[in-house]
């Protein structure tokens, strides 16, 4: 008896997760999700007191946590919102909506409430006109999701899933999605989706997509340190002091990738109108062809096997100045035992794959994230200015946030040009009663397809 | 007088292909309302979609007869599109540019599923969907609009949803009672369907 192999229970559920991704060909959100209204409120911008913006630079691994840094802890309100107007899964539903789903699930994580949302051209009535010599669509509301330029999306989720500390030496387990895609439209058929200019024979209308999706198991070992400066000493009971002077931190890591799943995809789609237009013994064809590249190992000696590396530096002046260049998935790679199927219509105008090549070796090359960020303190931490500049998969963002502190309250705002370009704006305010807090921000989002924003309010507790 | 018209017909399987790449685009749209025109007229050369005619007095014209016209939808376009409600119109209008004679023209329309032996047989052996008559008078222009709406009951959605479909148009006179020729210009001014429905999610 032959036992059918499985994959092990992560890496199957991070081959799941990267199956939807790759079926979907949606992008991860290229913004923060469930972040603390703090930081939303001033423009998703890294500073020392939220942690150094997480993952972002490993040298914040090694900084003493500021005296007033409070637990700052997210309140997905967002959830609360999606059980009252539950996503329908249901494919045979008359009202199920591939695109809403991608929008409520994964473009637009349920963290924070919506206040408005972006069109999802679920509800827009599409109008045909066909005719001899010509047809026209019109999509109505829905016209505008259409992109008028190439479209290129990316997105990378990391988040801690076990971390220890032994003898300084941060060791952590951290599943990993990556994904990135880009789809682009000819002049003619953005032109006749976008604005009903008439099709007709003489027109060229074709789509050409590249998807890439991996999930991995990242096994990661940090070390960071202060390398210079006075040190900061802990005393029971009491919260750091903040020495005056320069001080220097710098940290390295390295991540060994065990691949869980992946996917690669590049498709050309044309459609090959025919004159006359409407012929019916010479019906218009849509011919498409391309490569597919999938592994989804069965066990953990089959999965992808690869590195990279994290380098951080961080340094702070007194109370008055931060700043931090990090850099992860430095040199990172994953090399896969994957099937290479090609992709195309057959005489039928079926679409048919066809193995190429089974079990070859592919590598898989990670893109570097890079983060540079600086913050200056004044009025003894009451009024803070920061900024970042943060290079990802999707592109490259600026950040600006500021914060004036007035007693047990806090003002604060933000702004940011996000990897599509967009600008985005942000405001909020804190409220500290005894040890505890509540912040709230008030912010826009452009995470769908064509960049409309969404306005969005989320809030957090801070206990100090 | 029998005499062919010659109207080609209108396949719109590239509006079928198209739709597919558009809901391609569109990554999965829900349940849209769609509204599909289909422009029957304009796979009519223009040279056939008009004519003159002169019936003499005392004589009951035979219809002249459109060339059967085989009209496909298209599978995707079928198979896409949950139809609910079709109309038809159509105009044609007569014009009694010479400006003598007096009598009535009957139009009727034809609409069937093709079967595997003759379209013609097959759509004109079956009861015209819409008949109507005009009354012409010397220099009179008369318009003969008619819409129908297809239905279940009727029949005539099962043929939309079907995808292919034959549609016929026969016109004839009646000079019976006049003393002079009717003559004058007829002129088909629109034979559309317009398809409403809501297009099935990917």
């Amino acid at each position: 008896m032959v036992e059918q192999s499985r994959a092990p229970g992560p890496l199957r559920a991070l081959a799941s997760i990267v199956a939807v991704l790759a079926v979907g060909g949606v992008a991860l959100p290229a913004g923060a999700a469930f972040e603390t209204a703090r930081r939303s409120a001033m423009g998703d911008v890294i500073t020392v007191r939220e942690g150094g913006g997480g993952g972002t630079n490993v040298a914040f691994r090694a900084v003493p946590a500021p005296a007033d840094r409070p637990r700052l802890i997210p309140l997905p309100l967002g959830l609360a919102q999606l059980a009252a107007q539950p996503p329908i899964f249901d494919v045979e539903s008359p009202n199920f909506s591939a695109l809403a789903l991608a929008d409520r699930l994964i473009l637009n994580p349920p963290d924070d409430l919506r206040l408005t949302s972006p069109p999802t051209g679920e509800d827009a009535t599409i109008g045909v006109h066909l005719a001899a010599d010509e047809i026209i669509l019109d999509f109505g509301t829905a016209r505008d999701l259409v992109p008028s330029e190439p479209v290129e999306n990316g997105g990378r989720f990391a988040a801690d899933l076990i971390t220890t500390r032994v003898g300084g030496i941060d060791f952590s387990v951290t599943p990993l999605v990556i994904e990135t895609s880009e789809v682009a439209l000819s002049d003619d058929l953005t032109a006749a989706l976008r604005e009903t200019v008439p099709l007709t024979a003489a027109g060229i209308y074709t789509l050409d997509t590249e998807l890439e999706a991996l999930a991995a198991l990242a096994l990661g070992v940090t070390y960071a340190r202060q390398i210079a400066g006075p040190a900061i000493v802990a005393e029971p009971g009491l919260p750091f002091p903040e020495p005056p002077g320069f001080r220097l931190y710098a940290g390295g890591g390295a991540k060994l990738l065990l691949g869980a799943a992946y996917f690669a995809n590049t498709t050309h789609a044309a459609v090959l109108p025919k004159s006359p237009l409407l012929d019916p013994d010479d019906p218009t064809d849509v011919e498409v062809t391309g490569e597919l590249v999938t592994s989804v190992p069965q066990s953990f000696g089959s999965a992808g096997q690869g590195v990279s590396f994290d380098l951080g530096l961080a340094a702070l002046h007194g109370q008055a100045w931060e700043m931090g260049l990090g850099a992860t998935d430095i040199a990172g790679w994953i090399r896969w035992r994957a099937n290479r199927d090609e992709v195309r219509t057959d005489e039928d105008g079926d679409l048919t794959t066809i193995r190429v090549v089974s079990a070859e070796s592919h590598t898989s090359h990670l893109t570097p994230q890079i983060a540079l960020n600086v913050a200056r303190h004044f009025d003894r931490r009451r009024l803070t200015l920061a900024a970042d500049v943060r290079r990802g998969i999707d592109g490259t963002s600026w950040h600006l946030g500021a914060e004036r502190e007035l007693g047990r309250y806090a003002l604060r705002a933000g702004a940011l040009v996000d990897a599509g370009g967009r600008l985005q704006g942000s405001a909020g305010g804190g409220v500290r009663l005894g040890r505890l807090g509540i912040d709230s921000a008030l912010y826009t989002r452009s995470a769908n397809l064509v960049g409309d924003r969404a306005l969005m309010l989320g809030f957090s507790l801070a206990i100090h | 007088m029998t005499r062919a018209l010659g109207i080609r017909a209108a396949a719109p399987a590239i509006g079928a292909s198209l739709l597919g790449v558009a809901a391609l685009v569109l990554g999965g749209c829900g349940s849209n309302d769609v509204a599909v025109t289909v422009d029957m007229l304009s796979f009519v050369p223009a040279a056939n979609r008009s004519d003159d005619y002169m019936i003499p007095p005392g004589v009951f014209a035979p219809p002249m007869a459109l060339d059967p016209q085989l009209v496909t939808l298209g599978e995707s376009l079928a198979d896409r599109v949950n139809m609910e409600r079709v109309v038809l119109n159509f105009v044609v209008d007569f014009e009694g540019a010479t400006g003598s004679g007096a009598g009535s023209a009957d139009v009727a329309l034809y609409l069937a599923i093709p079967d595997s032996t003759s379209l013609s047989d097959a759509l004109y052996q079956s009861s015209p969907i819409y008949t109507g008559r005009l009354d012409l008078a010397a220099g009179t222009k008369r318009v003969l609009a008619g819409a129908l709406e297809a239905t279940a009951e009727n029949g005539l959605l099962p043929v939309f949803q079907n995808g292919d479909f034959a549609l016929g148009l026969t016109i004839s006179f009646d000079a019976s009672a006049a003393t002079v020729p009717l003559a004058g210009r007829w002129t088909i001014q629109q034979i559309d369907a317009l398809i409403l429905g809501q297009s099935d999610p990917l």
